[in-house]
């Protein structure tokens, strides 16, 4: 996968395109608006990295570039500015994902796969952590290679979870996507679901965070998860 | 009280001078009637008009020439006269008013008033004339009988003064004024507290102010007088107000360019840990990054508390427990790393008026502090009440009662601890709570005072901090004040 990495900052672009370059990721790095214009123009890229405030303009003005030529490849916003409406504006011309300095590599890549996974659409829809996969397209999951027959409901909250891996998913985003509408607090629908969820794809995954959620770590937990 | 403290008393009040001033304006005004009266009376010359007098004279005169032939009884009818005479005008007999004569045959005095200045060298006839004798000034009239050789000296004094101390004696002026004074002081004080009035509500806009309130004053510009003061201090809140706004945007444009290369330092070590020798050299590059997250953990909160602080942001209706639960969904990340588990209990929906951005720095302040403080294996929990409260709880080791106000001053921490940390935490947990009309509460938590939970040891007494909304007040939040 190409990246197209736009960062004034010599040693934060330098350490960017190391950090990714050591994942297996092509990363074209330039330095200023003038040479990122030209890098989109000259080159196939599949993703973009964005800082915002760039010695020879702003960074939104590319964004804008794109928007307006159509070009498809996702942007991933890296900036200082981390007000409400810094990211408001950020998302509202375009952006797909805003990402605050000074940001943690996890952090980064994870939102770099994800902005990936979105933008290869059904070409490589494959979501593997340790043991457990997941193909979106055909809504096959299998833990150990094995396969693993999940309800619906089950399935779309294993592939949230999946997705946003290593983010805690509130309880609240998750009912919205089992009970559609239906805003329930009371309801225990949830924890049937994932008690289900568990039972089927096996314990060590699904992570709770009581009261708040549900996430499922990559890394296998050093204690036991609940 | 003695003068002297009264006078202090008065002269250091606006209103005792007023007072005062109106006094001193009434014994002016009422000095300058007496002068006038006075010096009217001295010139009151009608009663020596020879118009005036003449009857007077002839009158006397008859007398003289009628009893010519009997001397005892003409003095029996002139002393008769002069009694008369000086009690004419007054009841008492008043050297200063009353009116005295002398009657000569010839050369010879037939009568002279007891008291009157002796013989007067009369030298005209029938007009006043302006005398001294023995330095007092007196008026007389003479008249000369038509018939006989007798005539007649009419005597009054002239002096003012003299007049003055008569008719003061008998407090035909002194006394009203006298009488009246206290009963002017009364309306006066009244008069002067309802002119004050505005000057009172004035300096009441200003006392009950909030004292992050920067914003112009609305009420003294209605009066003129109010005016050049309310001006003067709203110039002095404009500026006060622009250098507070000055050191805010330099404190966050600080903080924001500190941003990049702290991303810079954190994402080189990063890179440099997927590529690690030893266990010495990962252990150092872990303090490097653990150092890192505090300075971007301080420079997130200098910004907040700069944010906070400007109080541009916009409340809205928002839901606490939603809110709680993505601020702990975003957190409990730190929270693995540290080994403590997250908990959260809501009691039902609640919803409270509030800016999303600080009540997302007050509880994001919060549960950081919770989990930095608690040891592994403990449990942070977080409860929203349906009465609008939020109380975070930790098994760390707690805050001592003597430290429990300070610990909201910036930059202020509790000596003697292992956790790194800014001291701004609370600070601004502290001003995000104010503007919105909210209470902080410190008190221990379940697992100290001898409690059975956490492994924090003996020491460890817990921490559990409350913030309760006013829910009652629902337009209780109030922005900071600023241009």
């Amino acid at each position: 996968m190409k990246i197209l990495l736009i960062e004034d900052d010599l040693e934060l672009g330098n350490g960017v395109r190391i950090a990714l370059e050591d994942q297996g990721l092509q990363v074209t790095w330039v330095r200023r608006l003038g040479d990122a214009l030209h890098a989109i123009d000259t080159q196939a890229c599949d993703l973009v990295l964005l800082d915002l405030g760039l010695p020879d303009g702003d960074g939104l003005a590319l964004l804008a570039r794109l928007r307006r030529d159509r070009l498809p490849m996702p942007v991933l916003i890296l900036t200082a500015r981390d007000a409400l409406e810094d990211r408001l504006a950020g998302l509202d011309s375009g952006a797909d994902d805003y990402l605050v300095k000074p940001f943690a590599l996890a952090e980064l890549l994870s939102r770099v796969r994800a902005l990936a996974r979105r933008s290869f659409g059904l070409v490589n829809d494959t979501i593997e952590i340790r043991q457990l996969a997941l193909h979106e397209a055909t809504m096959r999951v299998t833990v150990d290679e094995r396969a693993v027959e999940l309800s619906r409901s089950e399935f779309e909250l294993l592939c949230l979870l999946m997705k946003r891996a290593d983010r805690v998913l509130t309880r609240r985003v998750l009912e919205e996507q089992v009970l559609p509408g239906g805003l329930d607090n009371e309801s225990n629908v949830l924890d049937v679901h994932m008690s289900n969820l568990r039972r089927k794809i096996g314990p060590g995954y699904i992570r709770t965070v009581r009261g708040v959620g549900y996430v499922i770590d990559r890394a296998a937990p050093a204690r036991g998860g609940a | 009280m003695t003068p002297a403290a009264l006078w202090r008393r008065l002269r250091g009040s606006l209103v005792g001078r007023l007072v005062l001033a109106q006094m001193l304006t009434v014994l002016l005004l009422w000095s300058a009637a007496m002068a006038y009266f006075v010096w009217d009376t001295a010139r009151y010359d009608e009663i020596f008009e020879p118009g005036h007098m003449g009857p007077r004279a002839d009158m006397i005169l008859a007398l003289v020439d009628n009893l010519a032939d009997r001397p005892e009884q003409l003095q029996e009818v002139l002393r008769k006269l002069d009694v008369f005479q000086r009690r004419e005008n007054h009841e008492q007999d008043d050297l200063a008013l009353r009116m005295s004569m002398n009657v000569w045959l010839g050369n010879r005095l037939l009568y002279a008033s007891p008291g009157s200045p002796g013989v007067v060298p009369a030298t005209q006839q029938r007009r006043l004339e302006k005398l001294v004798i023995d330095g007092l000034p007196w008026r007389t009239y003479t008249q000369q009988s038509a018939q006989s050789q007798a005539r007649v000296t009419l005597i009054r004094s002239g002096h003012a003064v003299s007049i003055l101390f008569a008719l003061g004696e008998r407090g035909i002026l002194i006394l009203p004024l006298l009488i009246s004074l206290p009963f002017l002081v009364l309306p006066a004080w009244w008069s002067v507290r309802l002119a004050l009035r505005p000057w009172r509500r004035f300096s009441q806009e200003i006392e009950t102010r909030s004292p992050g309130d920067l914003a112009p004053l609305r009420f003294g510009s209605a009066y003129r007088e109010l005016r050049p003061v309310a001006d003067a201090v709203n110039t002095l809140l404009a500026r006060v107000a622009a250098s507070l706004a000055r050191e805010r945007s330099f404190i966050a444009d600080a903080a924001h360019e500190l941003r990049t290369p702290l991303a810079a330092m954190r994402i080189n070590i990063e890179a440099l840990q997927a590529h690690r020798g030893d266990a010495r050299d990962a252990e150092l590059l872990d303090g490097l990054v653990r150092s890192g997250e505090r300075a971007s953990r301080l420079v997130a909160q200098l910004l907040g508390l700069m944010r906070s602080d400007s109080g541009r942001t916009q409340a809205a209706r928002l839901s606490l427990d939603g809110l709680v639960q993505d601020r702990l969904a975003a957190l409990s990340g730190l929270a693995m790393q540290r080994g403590v588990e997250l908990e959260l209990a809501c009691a039902e929906r609640c919803e409270i008026e509030a800016e999303r951005e600080g009540l997302t720095s007050l509880v994001d302040n919060l549960v950081e502090n919770a989990i930095k403080y608690s040891p592994a294996g403990s449990t942070v929990s977080v409860r929203v009440g349906a009465d609008a409260s939020l109380v975070v709880e930790d098994a760390g080791p707690g805050i001592a009662a003597d430290w429990r106000e300070r610990v909201f001053d910036r930059f202020f921490r509790v000596p003697d601890q292992a956790q790194p940390g800014s001291g701004l935490g609370l600070a601004i947990v502290k001003s995000v709570a104010d503007r919105h009309g909210a209470t902080v509460e410190l008190a221990d938590g379940a697992g100290g005072a001898g409690g059975s939970r956490g492994p924090g040891g003996p020491e460890a007494r817990g921490l559990r901090v409350t913030v309760r909304w006013n829910l009652a007040e629902r337009a209780g939040f109030e922005p900071a004040g600023g241009y």
